[in-house]
């Protein structure tokens, strides 16, 4: 392009020469003008002040020479009263300053004080304002602290309210349960008087029933029988019968009683001494139990007149002392024995049931009262009360004596006791202590009692046996015989399942019968046991008698 | 010399240019004068593509001062009213940019006794009525110079750019020619200077070809030969001018004719004479004058 070249040198030449060479000059020349003009400027103002001056300058020449045309005198006194005015006004000038100087100074301190004023005012706001927001604050503080109370309050209010609601739904509800409580006992009041009422009623009807029985088989006995003092059985009889108590074993009501003359059956029971024997209520079942520490259950065929052995009831770790079979249908066996305890053991399965343990020393005689409630005595002076149930004495009577022997008069467990004090001591189910005490001539070895519990029969180491009519406690009769010795602390005598006879045994070996009425001896039975007589037990029916003796014979009597 | 010349420099020379002035007052209006000093010659240093009237409120101050009396007496015939410049006797046409009349009349191609600065005379009486339009405020002289250059746009774009524009882009076109601001100025003109309808060159070249004692010729001359494909150059553009021109006074039965010859004339534009090969859109582009047109003085040269 080099058409573009010679353009781009063409306007560089063009530029040098028509601008390059002139620009600075003719800047340099107007910056010269310009002053040049200022300067002209300046000259002219400063020549027309010059004319200026100079007319003024003139008109004061004139003036001077105007003025000095007039006399001397007046002149000066012109000026000196000129003199003079100016003097005065300065000085009034002078004085007023002076004024106005002090004004000032008051007023620039009463401006002070003001201010002084002023400062301590505005720290003692500053104090109360700080004081306020204190104060503020607390107000917060103490509203806050108030609002908190309050919905405290509020919330034990709504709690009081709740609980005062339930108070009453409480009460409300404790006013019916009194409400229905009281019915209901009401109610168990009136159905304790029916059923006591029933009770009666039905006791009368069984009276009548018995009366009836009894006059029935009165009149047949009437027929047959000539050895029975029947008047004599029949008032007994009708006397306890009249007396209301309910009889243990209502079904063996009427029995026979048969006074035994001849042994049936005699047999060895154990290696060691016999200590005590018994029927079972069913008079089917002999037990024994002697030093083997075993009970022996003999079975009865009464019609053959044979004892075969049944079976043999261990557990006892001494001596059995006693056995009791109880009355209730229960097939309980009991066994006490010299190792300070009872066992019941059960007939059916022959598997010990309980062991009572809790006397201090050999138990000597123990006896069901229930089923389920026995009562022992022992070595130890004291009488127990078992429940069966709990397995647990329920009450000790503390008698103070050893306890031979003791029997049960009701349900409730009410005992006779006889101890080796000679006494006989009557115990109330209530309370622990004796209800009486009965005083014999010596120690008392056995209690029997009939089973209308109306006569209690004693045996006592003065060679005696007692028959005590319970009614007034009165001993009614004495049986002695010459051969009847009494010589242990645990021989037993028994009364007849009707009452009609009591039997005991001797030291010698011999079964001695009295009659009850006539307190005469009735049989004495002997050749068979040579040592002394431990216990002797009745049937149940009447018909056997069977006795057993230290040296571990049994005989069974009858007809 | 060199490589590449960017084009920016060439325009940015243009647009540096300065010619050396000397205003110097006329002797009967010297006379006039009431005061002890007489005003001294002002000097400027002026661009070549601004006019006469963007300074005349440099020149109304500095000869109020030497006519203050004068001025307020309206018997006077001395009034900055009536103030016209002289060169060698030729009354200065103010709607010509100054480079146009410099190159016209007083280079040193068209007259022997050129020299710079160039010594115009300031005449403040004795308007010549017929041969001049009294100068104008700056409104005038603004709405002059839009109007060349909507001429212009309308040629190269049917007008479509300058239309396009807003009128702040039109005033800081004419408040940088004012303020001498090249970069404010190209920012502007460079949008005039692009093409549009999917053409690489103008419509028409604005241009105007100045000969001494005519008017202006401005003729429609496109710088693209569609036939032959090739951009056409100054060369050409003259040569069709010059003819065209002669053609019409031909038919106007003129006395003199035009001299079509091109070598008997020296082209100047912007005081310089490009090489008569270069490509007239390029010229168009880059060497107008800032109302976008070309324009180009001829002058007979001296035998």
């Amino acid at each position: 392009m080099e058409w573009k070249q010679i353009i781009y040198n063409q306007l560089r030449e063009r530029n040098r020469y028509e601008r390059d060479v002139y620009a600075e000059v003719v800047r340099h020349y107007n910056r010269l003008i310009e002053n040049y003009s200022i300067i002209l400027l300046r000259c002219t103002e400063q020549e027309r002040d010059i004319l200026s001056l100079r007319q003024e300058n003139t008109d004061l020449q004139k003036n001077s020479v105007s003025v000095a045309g007039l006399p001397v005198n007046d002149k000066v006194k012109t000026l000196e009263n000129d003199y003079m005015k100016a003097k005065d006004e300065i000085l009034t000038l002078l004085r007023e300053r002076g004024d106005i100087t002090k004004e000032v100074i008051s007023l620039s301190r009463i401006v002070k004080e003001r201010d002084d004023k002023l400062d301590s005012e505005e720290k003692k706001n500053q104090i109360l304002t700080k004081e306020n927001i204190s104060l503020k604050q607390r107000l917060e503080a103490a509203k806050e602290a108030s609002s908190g109370l309050q919905k405290v309050n509020e919330t034990i209010l709504d709690e009081f309210q709740a609980l005062q609601l339930a108070y009453s739904e409480l009460e409300k509800r404790q006013q019916e349960l009194d409400a229905t409580n009281a019915f209901l006992r009401r109610e168990m009041t009136e159905k304790v008087e029916k059923q006591a009422n029933a009770l009666d009623a039905e006791v009368q009807q069984h009276q009548r029933r018995i009366e009836d029985d009894v006059k029935r088989k009165l009149d047949e006995a009437k027929n047959d029988i000539t050895s029975f003092s029947t008047p004599t059985t029949v008032s007994t009889f009708k006397s306890s019968l009249n007396d209301g108590k309910i009889h243990r074993s209502p079904a063996a009501d009427f029995v026979k009683v048969v006074v035994p003359t001849k042994a049936i059956a005699k047999w060895d029971c154990c290696d060691n001494e016999l200590h005590a024997i018994q029927f079972h209520p069913s008079g089917s079942l002999v037990a024994t139990g002697g030093s083997d520490r075993k009970i022996h259950i003999w079975e009865l065929n009464g019609n053959l007149g044979q004892v075969q052995p049944a079976y043999v009831l261990a557990g006892n770790n001494s001596t059995v002392t006693a056995i009791d079979f109880d009355n209730e249908g229960a097939n309980l066996i009991l066994g006490c024995s010299e190792d300070f305890a009872c066992r019941v053991w059960g007939l059916a399965d022959q598997r010990l049931r309980h062991t009572l343990t809790g006397h201090g020393a050999k138990v000597f005689c123990a006896k069901f009262i229930t089923a389920s409630l026995i009562a022992s005595g022992s070595q130890d002076r004291t009488l127990k009360l078992w429940d069966l149930q709990n397995r647990q004495c329920v009450r000790t009577l503390f008698a103070g004596s050893k306890c031979h022997d003791l029997v049960a008069l009701d349900a409730s467990g009410s005992l006779i006791s006889g101890h080796f004090d000679k006494k006989i001591r009557f115990w109330d189910a209530k309370n622990d202590s004796t209800k009486c005490e009965l005083q014999l001539q010596a120690a008392i070895t056995s209690l029997a009692i009939n089973r209308e519990k109306q006569l209690l029969l004693a045996c006592s180491r003065d060679d005696t046996l007692k028959l005590i009519e319970l009614r007034e406690n009165r001993v009614i009769q004495t049986f002695s015989h010459d051969d009847f010795k009494v010589t242990s602390d645990t021989v037993k005598a028994v009364l007849s399942p009707d009452c009609a006879y009591a039997c005991a045994g001797g030291n010698d070996g011999s079964v001695f019968v009295w009659n009850t009425t006539t307190g005469k001896v009735e049989k004495v039975l002997n050749k068979e046991h040579s040592t002394i007589i431990n216990a002797v037990a009745w049937h149940p029916d009447g018909r056997f008698l069977v006795s057993c003796e230290k040296q571990r014979r049994a005989v069974l009597w009858g007809e | 010399m060199s490589s590449s010349i960017d084009d920016k420099d060439i325009t940015r020379e243009l647009w540096q240019s300065r010619l050396p002035i000397c205003f110097v007052l006329s002797d009967e209006d010297i006379s006039k004068v009431n005061r002890s000093e007489l005003p001294e010659p002002l000097y400027l240093m002026l661009a070549r593509h601004i006019y006469f009237p963007c300074i005349i409120d440099k020149i109304h101050r500095y000869y109020s001062i030497y006519f203050k009396e004068n001025l307020n007496d309206p018997t006077n015939n001395v009034n900055l009213t009536n103030l016209w410049l002289e060169y060698e006797s030729i009354p200065l046409k103010w709607h010509y940019p100054i480079g146009v009349l410099y190159d016209l009349y007083a280079s040193s191609m068209a007259s022997s006794s050129a020299r710079l600065p160039w010594q115009i005379t300031v005449h403040l009486s004795k308007f010549p009525e017929g041969e001049l339009i009294r100068f104008p405020d700056k409104d005038a002289i603004k709405a002059h110079y839009m109007s060349t250059l909507k001429e212009a746009d309308a040629l190269k774009h049917k007008g479509q750019i300058i239309g396009d524009m807003q009128e702040r882009d039109h005033k800081q076109l004419w408040n940088s020619l004012l303020q001498d601001k090249y970069e404010s100025f190209w920012n502007i003109n460079n949008k005039l200077m692009a093409f549009t309808d999917n053409l690489q060159y103008f419509r028409y070249i604005p241009f105007r070809i100045y000969i001494l004692d005519k008017p202006f010729i401005q003729k429609l001359f496109s710088p693209y030969d569609a036939d032959e494909g090739k951009g056409l150059t100054l060369n050409d553009l003259l040569h069709f001018a010059l003819n065209h021109e002669a053609q019409c006074e031909l038919m106007a039965n003129e006395k003199r004719i035009l001299n079509t010859n091109i070598d008997d004339y020296q082209i100047v534009t912007h005081g310089v004479q490009p090489p008569l090969h270069t490509p007239l859109q390029w010229l168009s582009e880059h060497f107008s004058y800032p109302d976008n047109f070309l324009h180009i003085c001829l002058i007979e040269k001296r035998t």
